[in-house]
This record gives structure tokens, sequence and C-alpha cells, in this order.
């Protein structure tokens, strides 16, 4: 339990010496990864498993997604603003023909959903 | 109106949004608990939708997890699942088309006899009604046993414990209460928390054959539950009681029983990772129960006058009433009903024991005739108790004392009851009076039974005394005199009344005050000349002592 505690705490520290300006930096996270194993703590499979966790939690929050059944016009517009609001670094654009109306927009743990798909599940558990 | 504008009408009154969820990843799922990351906007004790239609209740809330019970199958789901909080609390299905049903602490029939209908519904925690809203305890809750309503009074809106060990008739006491509650405004909600299907099978049975399921309502979470299930249990009963409480009537919750509650939270908090104290419960064992019972209430009148009366049980391990649940949950009650596992073997049932069973509240609630047979048939139980343990030893016993023993006996006998025979106020005062007077006295202990039955069949003639009796609610002259010439009428019943009894006591202490005084005497000069003698004997020990060293 203890030694669980310890690991866990090493990859926050890990987490934290990954940043630059509150985003993961990807050379600031090869380095820090070289640095640990050269080190080999103890339980360093389960340190980089919770490391991977807690970068993918990290990542997850920086960037946002875009649905959308068709390819959206104004795509460079939203793009520039999304990024002035959010302060997010990337934003990623997909195609999803199931939607067929509306859009998707995932951030982080958010999902906000305005697709025909939704409204429909709506109307029919009312 | 067209019927496209019919319908976009009814789309336009749906008022369709897009919507914002709140969504997080298993990480970890077994033993009906999931950790879920993600979820940055749950809160404490907010349900958690899974898929297929599974809830879960957030109740570990970490930096970076949650830790989510999950109600129902949760062997369907599997790491990676997505998950989203709904902004919902765990509410449950109240109302009136819930009574004769059996359900589950959710509002889901179990009794299948189709779908229950309700509109209401009540958060199943909620915090207990503050001070303003309450009045002190002052309608009796009648369980029709004698032993109890007489010397172990339950009030509307109390918390009266009933604790004992395994098989001792908790779960008969209670169920003669409900059986009893028939055709009096009071609506019964039985809880069973981790019991044997069977059993919650055989309750249901014995309820429906004495009509009983008729005011009735059984929440059941049983053995083969989860945890989860279990743990909301108690809860889920007491928001259905609040209902009929908030809406000015009479409920009556019992929770059977609550150390299997505890059970159930423990495995919750331990499989939630929580720290644990003494005998591996959380440190929120005792909010855990209080902040329930709490919850019973007897309403201002202002705000109603419903109430809501809690049974809670409580299983002792061979009798210790020492033990961490039954001292918390003892401490949280207004009194308790200690069942004896000596008493129900020598055939004393309900195995109450008097002694250690008290009702701290209930005494306000009495009834005033109730009040005037029973102060002294406490008393005369107390001492026939006493004396008892002690006639063991001493074989000649003067007649005072024999009679004192005699009349005990004759209590002890007519208290017993057996199941499912719940009794009205005025014949369980009835019976009290007589016993009180004297009218048993000359009875055969082997026939106190069927002299009891005899003042029934006779007070069910005599009409007008009981209508009299329940009317006025005291024994006046008038009364008196009544039940003075219908219990003369049995045969072989000689009263022996109270004042030629008196009488005789009087005479006896006066005749002994002259003999008492000087035996004291005799014994306080004892015990100066023996004192005198010691002190003597420690001088000479300490002068030999100094002889010694010198
Ligand atoms: N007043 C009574 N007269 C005769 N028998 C009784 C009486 N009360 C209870 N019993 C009997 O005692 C037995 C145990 O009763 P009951 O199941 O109510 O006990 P319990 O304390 O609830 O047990 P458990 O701990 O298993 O829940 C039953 O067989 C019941 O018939
Ligand atoms: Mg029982």
């Amino acid at each position: 339990m203890i030694a669980k505690k310890k690991q866990i705490q090493i990859a926050k520290v890990m987490l934290k010496n990954s940043l630059s300006g509150g985003l993961v930096n990807s050379k600031l996270v090869s380095f820090v990864l070289r640095e640990v194993i050269s080190q080999r703590p103890q339980g360093l499979t389960k340190i980089l498993k919770v490391y991977r966790r807690l970068v993918e939690n990290k990542l997850k929050k920086e960037e946002i997604l875009i649905e959308s059944a068709q390819k959206v016009a104004n795509q460079k517009q939203l793009e520039q603003e999304f990024t002035k609001n959010t302060g997010v670094k990337r934003i990623n654009f997909k195609i999803n023909p199931k939607i067929v109306f509306g859009a998707k927009i995932t951030a982080g743990d958010w999902i906000y959903d305005a697709t025909l798909d939704a409204k429909l599940n709506q109307l029919t558990k009312a | 109106m067209s019927i496209l504008e019919d319908i976009e009408q009814q789309i336009n009154k749906a008022r369709l949004s897009s919507t914002a969820k709140n969504v997080g990843r298993i990480i970890e799922i077994g033993d009906g608990v999931a950790r879920v990351s993600g979820l940055s906007d749950v809160s404490s004790s907010e349900l958690v939708s899974f898929p297929y239609d599974i809830f879960g209740l957030a109740l570990n809330l970490e930096e970076d997890n949650v830790g989510v019970i999950i109600f129902g199958d949760w062997a369907r789901l599997k790491e990676g699942d997505v998950c989203q909080t709904t902004g919902r609390i765990l509410e449950v299905p109240v109302g009136e088309n819930l009574i004769g049903r059996v359900v589950d602490p959710l509002g889901k029939p179990l009794d299948g006899k189709g779908s229950v209908s309700t509109k209401t519904f009540y958060p199943a925690e909620k915090i207990a009604p503050g001070v303003i809203y309450r009045q002190r305890v002052n309608t009796p809750l009648q369980t029709g046993l004698k032993a109890i309503d007489s010397m172990i009074p339950i009030g509307r809106g109390q918390r009266e414990l009933i604790i004992g060990d395994r098989g001792l008739g908790k779960t008969a006491i209670c169920l003669d209460t409900i059986i009893n509650q028939k055709s009096k405004d009071v609506i019964c909600i039985y809880v069973a928390i981790g019991q044997k299907t069977s059993k919650i099978a055989q309750v249901v049975a014995t309820l429906e054959k004495h009509r009983a399921m008729d005011h009735t309502i059984i929440v059941a979470a049983s053995a083969s539950d989860s945890a989860t299930m279990q743990y909301v249990a108690p809860y889920a009963g007491c928001a259905i009681g609040e209902y009929f409480m908030d809406k000015g009537k009479d409920a009556l919750v019992i929770y059977d029983d609550l150390s299997k509650h505890a059970w159930a939270y423990r495995q919750v908090s331990l499989l939630l990772r929580r720290p644990s104290g003494r005998e591996a419960y959380p440190g929120d064992i005792f909010y855990l129960h209080s902040r329930l019972l709490e919850r019973a209430a007897k309403m201002a009148d202002k705000f109603g006058g419903g109430s809501l009366t809690a049974l809670p049980i409580i299983e002792t391990q061979a009798g210790d009433l020492s033990a961490y649940i039954p001292t918390n949950v003892i401490s949280i009650t207004d009194g308790q009903i200690y069942l004896e596992a000596e008493l129900f073997n020598a055939g004393i049932r309900p195995a109450v024991n008097p002694g250690l069973s008290v009702s701290r509240v209930g005494g306000a609630a009495q009834l005033k005739m109730m009040k005037q047979v029973a102060g002294s048939l406490r008393l005369d139980l107390a001492q026939y108790r006493e004396l008892a343990t002690f006639a063991q030893f001493g074989s000649d016993l003067d007649e005072a004392t024999l009679s004192r023993l005699e009349r005990g006996k004759r209590i002890v006998e007519v208290l017993k009851q057996p199941q499912f025979t719940p009794m009205d106020v005025v014949s369980q005062v009835v019976i009290f009076w007589a016993v009180n007077n004297g009218y048993s006295d000359s009875v055969p202990v082997s026939e106190v039974a069927n002299f009891q039955e005899k003042i029934l069949t006779l007070l069910a003639t005599n009409k007008k005394l009981k209508d009299y009796l329940e009317d006025k609610g005291e024994i006046d002259d008038f009364a008196e005199k009544e039940l003075a010439k219908m219990l003369g009428s049995i045969s072989g019943s000689k009263p022996i009344t109270e004042s030629t009894e008196n009488e005789k006591r009087a005479q006896k202490v006066h005749s002994s005050v002259p003999s008492k005084s000087s035996v004291t005497s005799v014994i306080k000069k004892q015990s100066v000349s023996s004192v005198v003698a010691r002190k003597a004997k420690s001088k000479s020990r300490s002068k030999s002592k100094k002889k010694s060293r010198r």
C-alpha cells in the first residue's frame, strides 16, 4: 500500500517535470523518461503505467475533438475561436457519418452534444 | 391546426437542447465497486449512469479518480466502459400506490403484481427535520404486546431499538406491531436488510395471512442482493415513510436489521479503500445510523402533525450489549427493548427483560389508564425478580414475601403472549387491573392463561364498560366499581382488595418495630465492641513488632 502511494507520487512528480507552461512538452517527456529509467526505481513498470495515464488525461484536456457528419466549411475560423476561448493546444476534426446532423464536441471529460441522434434520444426518453 | 403544426408544437414543448455531458471511463471494476477516471464534475452521492441502464452512486471523490458503488449487475461492465454524470441524487418512488407491495430499494416491484405507478419521488438521503418542525412525542403507538405497552411504551415519532441474540423473537415483535396497526391509520414499512430470501417470503406470507399487507410496504434487499442495495435500503424505506409523514399521517418503519446494514457498509467502504477503524468499520459508521434514525420525528401541528416512528433491530452476539455497533445505536435511540435468551428458553415469550429495557420518551405518550395500572406492575415485577433470587436460598419466608412472590409469578404469566395475538389497550388495562387488585392471586399459576381468557370474554360482553374506558382513557371511581362488579362474577377468584392487604402489611410493620430497633441496637453494640477489640489487637501487634526489631 505504501509502495503504491510512493509510485503514484513519483509519477506525479514526473508529470510536473514534463510540463512547460502548463502544457505537455514532448521533449521534456522523453527527458524525464530517460532520467527515470536510468535511475531504475522500484516498481518501474507500475510507475510508468500511472505516468502514462496521467499524461493521457492531461493531453485529453489539452485537445478538443469536434465530430460532425460532413466536413466543416469554416474549419480555420472555428479553430481560431476555440484556441482563443479555451486555451487548448490542438483541435482535431473528425467526420462521423453516424451523427447524421449537427456536431459533437469532446473536451477532456466533457461532451457537448448537439447532434440529431442525441436530440432523438431526448425525445424518446422524455 | 394542421397535423404538422401539432407535431411541431410537441417538439418545441420537449425543449430539445444540445446537451453537455460529463463523462468518465472505468479504470477498474470488481465486487460492485468501480474506479472511474474523468467525471470531474461529479458531486458526492450523485447518480452515475453506466451502459446497459446500470446506475451507480459516486461515494469517493479523489484527486484523479472517483469511487462508484454500483446497483445491479456490475459483472456486465468492463474496464474502459464510458459512464456519465446524471445531475441527480438517488431518489426513490413514494406514494400510496406502494401500499401492499414488496419492492426493492429502488422501487422496483418484487412481488410480481405488475409495475408500481407513482408520480412522486423522494431523495433517499435527506436532512432530518429541525427543531422547530418537531413537537414532543405525545401519542402512543400500541404494539399490542402486553409486556411492551405496559412497561416500555412506544410513542409515535420515537426511535425504539429492539436488541437481542439470534432467534429470540425480534422480528416477531415487529410483525405483531404491524398486525396491531390494522385499521389504526398507521402505514407500516418493513425494511429487510441482508436477510435470507426465504425469511422475507415468510414475513410477507405471515402479513398477508393476517391481512396486514393492506397497510404495509415491504422494502427488501436480501442477502443475495449487492452490498450497495443493502446499504441504501433503510434510507429508501425511510424516504417512503417520510412521504406519509409529510402528508400528516403516521408511519412506522422497521429496519430489520441494522447490524447487517453496518456489515454491508463496512464491505462497501473496505472495497472503496477507505481507512478502517475498530472491528474494521469505517470512521463514519456512527453517522451512518444516526443520520438515518434522526429522520424519525413527530412533526409539529403547524407542519401537518404527521409522525415517523422507527424500530431499528440490532442482533447481538451472546447478549453482548457493549459491542461496537450495539453501543452506538443504543446511544442514538430513545430506548431499547432487550430480549434475553434465558427468558426465551424459560418459556417467557416475548422474552423482554424489563430491567434492561427502557423507553426514554414513551412514558409521556402512555394513556392515563395504562399509566394507572402499569406503574405498580413494573414495581411488583422488579420486587419479584429480587425476591425470587433471594428466595432460592431461604426456606421459611414470611407471608408478605410469599404473597409478593405469588403475585410476581402471576404477573410473569400474564405478560406471556403467543405470536400474532395482539391485544387492544382496554383489554390489557382490564387484565392488569385484575392482577393488581388481587383477583388472580387465588388462581393457580397454570390457570392464569385461562383466567385471562375468562376476563376477555366477560369484557367482550360488557360493551358499556369497554366503551367507557375507551372514551375516558382513565380508570375513575365509576370504572373501578364496574370493573369490580364484572370481575367479582368470575367464579373462584376471591379479590384480596388492596386496602385490606395494605392494612395487614401495616400491622406487621407495627408489631415488628420494637424488635427491629432492639436488633439494630444489638448490632450497633456488637460493632462498637468489635472495633474496640480490633484497635486493641493492632496496638498489641505494633508493640510486638517494635519488640522484635529491638
Ligand atoms: N411470543 C412468542 N411466542 C412463541 N414463540 C415465539 C414468540 N416470539 C417468537 N417466537 C418464536 O421464536 C422464533 C424466532 O423468532 P424470530 O424469527 O422473530 O426471531 P429473530 O430474533 O428475528 O431471529 P433472527 O435473528 O434469525 O432474525 C420463531 O420460531 C418464533 O415463532
Ligand atoms: Mg429476524
